[in-house]
């Protein structure tokens, strides 16, 4: 299976650069991994025929644990978290982000195809930008890939997410689901493109959001990879223009 | 870790959609004690006793809530004031047993837009024993996902109201969020004073999109009335240590630091906002200071002392007063001594503290002293000495009301003498009162037999007249010495210029009642009498007021013939404009008559936001304005905004004047002027009149009037006037400029219908003080259609008071002036004999080869060369460099080149040149500050092709 020969530090599977705090809904990928990260990431709302914009920049440390070839741990860490409102009278906020906790079970599979079992908690960690009441997520949903030959996979997740908020105020809960089908492409030994559909409907709206994510995935030697991933909504009422980030990895 | 502090403080109590939730008790750390405390809640029904005062906006279906020491009133949830998205409001807060209420309104917002004002959706009574409260639930009003509640709570003998608010982020979207009070002052009222190196009353100035800068922490906020009878408000912040905001005296706004406010999150914020008798700072920071005692442990000391002043009296609010700034450079309280000089205020304990005497707008001394842990007695401070003036007018032989303007007679005095309202209105010499209150303000003072002022001393004019058809009344050179008296009497003698047939009128008046006026009705009603005009419109913003109290009180029932009106103002920002991209307001609208409902909300006027004109029409219809024996006036066409409010319908609409108006709507700017919106009976177009001169400083004559031939090019024909918009004493004159209405009915059997019907039919000659009188044989000017025989002539006589300069006289033409020649000056602007001219023109000489054509007459001064830089076909800058070229080395904010033919940025306007002393135009300004001599006629429309209707030639 290509879990065993994509065995580098490059990255893989869907594009997870999210569009909701702490990436929730996002899919991860099903081939586990033992690694430690850096991921500068970036989301931007521009909207100045309403006098709003909004740029949130984090510096999200990540960690993955690979129990077994199917089963993994991972989190994340928004070490630090900036978060500037351009309104009629702007604000800005900085400290901890949020802080995801996940794991992931390939529960079947074939020579060629995989089915995982994924799930992560977002955790209200953002101290210092949510006063009062923060929020709290969970998703748990099913990623299955398929490869053809040694250089292509085609993968699909289906990912249902929910959140509420704690703290004392109205709890606000909101369901979600996630749909994200795309392809990774290891052109060269070294080198990778992922492009996705990427969707998710009715945690804000009927069609929260649906467009395209995309990746370019380097590595250097065995261990290192870097990669620049993007999603970019293009319908729906999502109003971000982009999240993206640049994240480098160091494989176990 | 986070989760437990989450969990554990204040949460909120009424954003989770129960309606039989109750908001806990606000600011549980103060305490008030007294012997006889009490509370009241009730909801105000007809025939109740409401509660009074200059600002008193409390109509039926209000409620108040108050105890001992004071009577407020929140506004019901369906008429709500101002930039109010609903009821819910504090809008009277007054001094119990005193009718000094001051306050227009004050709310809750998370930001400056309008969606971010509340939007309330149930207010509930709230009768717990002695603690009574209001209790208000809803949403942001363009975010129903943000829920918000707000409790006004009051106990006894406490000398405000705990409020309440709590606010949730139910959308999926961070926020800005700044959790503030809105102090709407509205202008020319309250002046606001922050304790704040360098600030006291001084403020960042600011726009919207500069905002940010004008930001600063505060430990209280005091809003200042000064002028009697008032009180004084005041904030302070239960939760945290310092308040946030920004201030002007338009809208001041103080409340929580702005911050990002992220989805589901939720803020709850609390404070305490009190009043003190009487105008001036130190009542209310004396509440402050108390309160930052009990609820951060801030010790301060009493202050007291002395202030003496030899001549003159004390007592009004320019002869003397008192700033105490600390080491720091913190003002730390304003004090208007009592009339017998003594003063005490309260300060922070252990500083050092320089106090600073003032006197007519001036600072003239300084102590410091050192406030430990006892009070203070800083002992006397004596200002300088001044004399006394008695001035007393005789109109036509006998003493009346009228309006005297006390002139510096010399530079040096001029030097000696200019002064500021605490820094913070405009400048005046010599500063004998209060800007925008009652008389003496600025330099002008009420006069009706002799009265009696203090001045400093120095060499002054004096000079009155009654309107602009009299002699001029002056007495020149007077010397004042200090400790001494002296008495002025000026002599006016009415001249034979009103034209017979004719009455004279105002129809933009503004006194106390209007959100940015300050004046007492009393004096008000005084400058009506001392305008000389036969009729007033009363046309205060938003609201209704017919003067009545005040016309007995001076029995002058008999010379006034009052018409109550009401100027629609917008302030609710909306968007109605396809092609821009921001909301905005329609400008003012005027409508009269209207019926006044001393009862009712807005006196009985319309609710007039979020309303195209057309709409605006139909409500004021339905709220009592006669549209059939009735006038719509669209005032000051062009201007700019406050606070992104529009002052000026063609200005928000964005008119190209190069191009046609468009008849069918397609949502663009242009296509505005004939929409008839949603919900109208009328389309945007079906007023009756503009105002082609407003205010007595009237450079923008030149932008009114483009409007009005533009429209008269296309065949839109609207009757031209000529209005003062006068705010008080100050800004501008009452009856300057006025309107000349040529009507059959008279002073003595007034007719307001037929008086109307002129008005609309353009029977209007408008003017700051020469007399047109035009004719084509008799045919005169109005929007009747004259067709003219060939040999037509057109016949002008000219006629102005001996010290109003005539200038040229000017005939113009589908919009060009065809016509142009001096007119005599006077020989003596002293004397009383009118200068006189008069002039025949064949039509043939002025008309082009055929087609309809229009034909308005000036005179006065030559009108200042303003050009059109961005192609809108509006002037819109003047040569203000002086290099005889006007181009963008003219326009104010452009610093080099942008290399196009038609900029983006433009203005100002060039202002006429500053007379020199003792020239006729120097002469003219002693009464018409800052204006200069203009008169216009209504248009002939010249029906030339014999068809029944007027055609306009096109746009030029």
């Amino acid at each position: 299976m290509w879990c065993d020969t994509w065995n580098d530090g490059v990255a893989q599977g869907p594009v997870e650069a999210g569009l909701v705090d702490g990436d929730l809904g996002a899919a991860h990928r099903m081939c586990p991994r033992t690694s430690v990260g850096l991921a500068p990431t970036a989301y931007a709302i521009i909207e100045p025929e309403n006098l709003y914009g909004r740029i949130v920049a984090t510096a999200t440390l990540s960690g993955s644990l690979a129990l077994s070839d199917r089963t993994e741990l991972y989190a994340t860490v928004e070490g630090f978290r900036y978060d500037m409102l351009i309104a009629a009278i702007s604000a800005s906020g900085m400290g901890p982000g949020y802080t995801g906790l996940g794991a992931s079970w390939r529960f079947a599979q074939g020579d060629r195809w995989g089915l995982a079992l994924q799930g992560k908690a977002v955790l209200p960690t953002a101290v210092t930008l949510d006063r009062h009441g923060a929020p709290l997520g969970l998703d748990v949903g099913v990623h299955g890939a398929w490869s053809f030959g040694d250089k292509l996979v085609v993968h699909g997740a289906l990912m249902p997410n929910f959140g509420l908020a704690v703290g004392g105020g109205p709890l606000f809960p909101r369901f979600g689901v996630n749909l994200d089908v795309g392809a990774e492409w290891r052109a060269f030994p070294r080198f990778g493109l992922v492009l996705d559909s990427v969707s998710a409907f009715g945690r804000t709206d009927v069609l929260d959001y649906t467009g395209v994510g995309v990746g370019f995935r380097g590595g250097v030697g065995e261990h290192f990879g870097l990669s620049f991933e993007a999603r970019v909504p293009l319908a729906g009422r999502e109003r971000a223009l982009t999240s993206a980030d640049i994240r480098a990895d160091w494989r176990f | 870790m986070h989760l437990l502090l989450l969990l554990g403080c204040d949460t909120p109590a009424c954003l989770g959609g129960d309606p039989e939730c109750v908001m806990p008790s606000p600011c549980e750390e103060l305490e008030f004690t007294c012997d006889a405390g009490s509370t009241e809640l009730r909801v105000l029904a007809s025939g109740d006793t409401f509660p009074t005062g200059m600002d008193a906006l409390a109509a039926t279906g209000d409620v108040v809530i108050g105890n001992d020491q004071f009577v407020a009133v929140i506004d019901a949830l369906d008429h709500p004031h101002y930039i109010a998205a609903t009821g819910g409001s504090l809008i009277d807060f007054s001094v119990r047993g005193k009718d000094n209420d001051s306050m227009r309104a004050v709310f809750p917002a998370v930001g400056l837009l309008p969606e971010e004002a509340f939007h309330y959706t149930s207010l509930e009574l709230v009768d717990e024993g002695d603690v009574k409260a209001v209790q208000l639930l809803g949403t942001l009003d363009g975010y129903p996902d943000v829920p918000v509640a707000t409790r006004y709570e009051v106990r006894p003998c406490e000398p405000g109201i705990r409020v309440r608010t709590e606010v949730a982020n139910g959308t999926p979207d961070a926020l800005s969020m700044y959790l503030t009070d809105a102090f709407y002052w509205g202008g020319r009222e309250q002046v606001p004073f922050t304790p704040r190196a360098g600030s006291g009353f001084v403020h960042p100035s600011f726009g919207l999109t500069t905002i940010g800068a004008a930001f600063f922490d505060v430990p209280f906020m005091v809003g200042a009335m000064h002028a009697p009878p008032a009180a004084s408000y005041g904030i302070v912040s239960c939760d945290d240590e310092q308040l946030s905001g920004f201030q002007s005296d338009n809208v001041s706004a103080m409340g929580k630091a702005p911050r990002v406010f992220p989805a589901r999150d939720w803020e709850v914020y609390e404070r305490f906002i009190f009043l003190a008798d009487g105008g001036g700072v130190s009542g209310a920071a004396d509440v402050a200071y108390g309160l930052r005692e009990q609820l951060w442990g801030e010790p301060y000391v009493t202050v007291s002392g002395t202030i003496t002043a030899p001549g003159g009296t004390l007592g009004e609010t320019m002869r003397a007063s008192l700033l105490i700034v600390d080491a720091d450079e913190v003002p730390v309280t304003h004090v208007l001594p009592a009339a017998d000089g003594t003063w005490s205020a309260r300060v922070p304990a252990d500083r050092d503290y320089t106090l600073t005497a003032e006197a007519f707008g001036r600072a003239v001394s300084s102590v410091s002293f050192t406030a430990a842990g006892d009070d203070v007695d800083v002992g006397v401070v004596s200002l300088d000495a001044v004399g006394e003036v008695s001035i007393n007018v005789l109109v036509d032989g006998a003493e009346d009301h009228m309006l005297v303007f006390v002139v510096p007679a010399d530079d040096a005095t001029e030097a000696a003498t200019a002064g500021t309202a605490y820094g913070f209105f405009e400048e005046c010499a010599p500063m004998l009162g209060l800007t925008h209150g009652g008389s003496p303000a600025c330099n002008r003072v009420l006069v009706n037999g002799a009265t009696t002022v203090a001045l400093p001393p120095g060499n002054y004019d004096f000079y009155t007249s009654r309107g602009m058809f009299s002699t001029l009344g002056a007495e020149l050179g007077v010397k004042v010495e200090a400790v001494t008296g002296q008495s002025v009497l000026l002599e006016v003698t009415s001249l034979d210029l009103q034209p017979e047939g004719s009455l004279t009128g105002d129809f933009h008046v503004h006194g106390g009642k209007s959100f940015d006026a300050n004046i007492p009705d009393l004096d008000r009603v005084q400058a009506f009498v001392a305008s000389g005009l036969d009729v007033i419109v009363s046309t205060e913003h938003d609201v209704i007021n017919d003067y009545a109290e005040a016309i007995d009180a001076l029995g002058v029932a008999d010379r006034l013939l009052l018409i109550t009106g009401t100027e629609a103002t917008g302030h609710v920002l909306f968007r109605y404009r396809a092609d821009y991209g921001f909301p905005q307001v329609v400008g003012h609208w005027m409508f009269w008559p209207m019926p006044y409902d001393p009862e009712g909300p807005y006196r009985g006027a319309a609710y007039d936001e979020k309303a195209e004109p057309g709409l605006l029409f139909t409500r004021e219809e339905d709220a009592g304005w006669q549209r059939d024996v009735g006038v719509s006036q669209l005032n000051h066409p062009y201007g700019g905004a406050a606070f992104g409010r529009d002052y000026s319908w063609a200005t928000a609409a964005g008119f190209d004047q190069t191009e046609p108006l468009l008849e069918e709507y397609d949502g663009s700017g242009q296509s505005l002027f004939f929409h008839k919106p949603e919900g109208a009976r009328y389309g945007n177009d079906a007023y009756d009149v503009q105002e082609v001169l407003n205010g007595t400083k009237n450079e923008n004559v030149i932008q009114y009037r483009s409007f009005w031939f533009y429209l008269l090019n296309q065949g839109i024909v609207r009757g031209g006037t000529a209005n003062s918009d006068s705010h008080s004493l100050v800004e501008n004159v009452l009856g300057t400029p006025r309107n000349v209405v040529f009507t059959e009915t008279t002073r003595d059997d007034f007719d307001a219908a037929v008086f109307n019907e002129d008005v609309r039919q353009g029977h209007v000659l408008g003017t700051t003080g020469p007399v047109v009188l035009a004719a084509i044989g008799t045919a005169r000017p109005g929007l009747e259609l004259t067709t003219p025989a060939d040999d037509a002539v057109l016949s002008v006589g000219v006629s102005a008071a001996p010290w109003v300069p005539l200038g040229e006289l000017r005939v113009i033409v589908n919009g060009a002036v065809v016509y142009g020649a001096p007119l005599p000056e006077a020989a003596d602007p002293f004397g009383s004999t009118p200068t006189t001219a008069s002039v025949e023109i064949p039509l043939s000489e002025l008309l082009p080869a055929s087609g309809d054509a229009w034909i308005v007459v000036e005179a006065g001064l030559p009108l200042v060369d303003q050009a059109d830089l961005d192609c809108n076909g509006l002037p819109d800058t003047g040569d203000n460099n002086e290099d005889g070229t006007i181009d963008w080395r003219d326009v104010a904010d452009l610093t080099e080149d942008p290399g196009v033919d038609c900029l983006d940025t433009v203005g100002p306007l060039a202002e006429p040149p500053e007379p020199e002393r003792d020239t006729p135009e120097w002469i003219f300004q002693a009464v018409t500050p800052h204006g200069y001599p203009i008169a216009f006629t209504n248009p002939f429309l010249l029906d030339r092709d014999g068809d029944g209707t007027f055609t306009g030639p096109g746009v030029n």
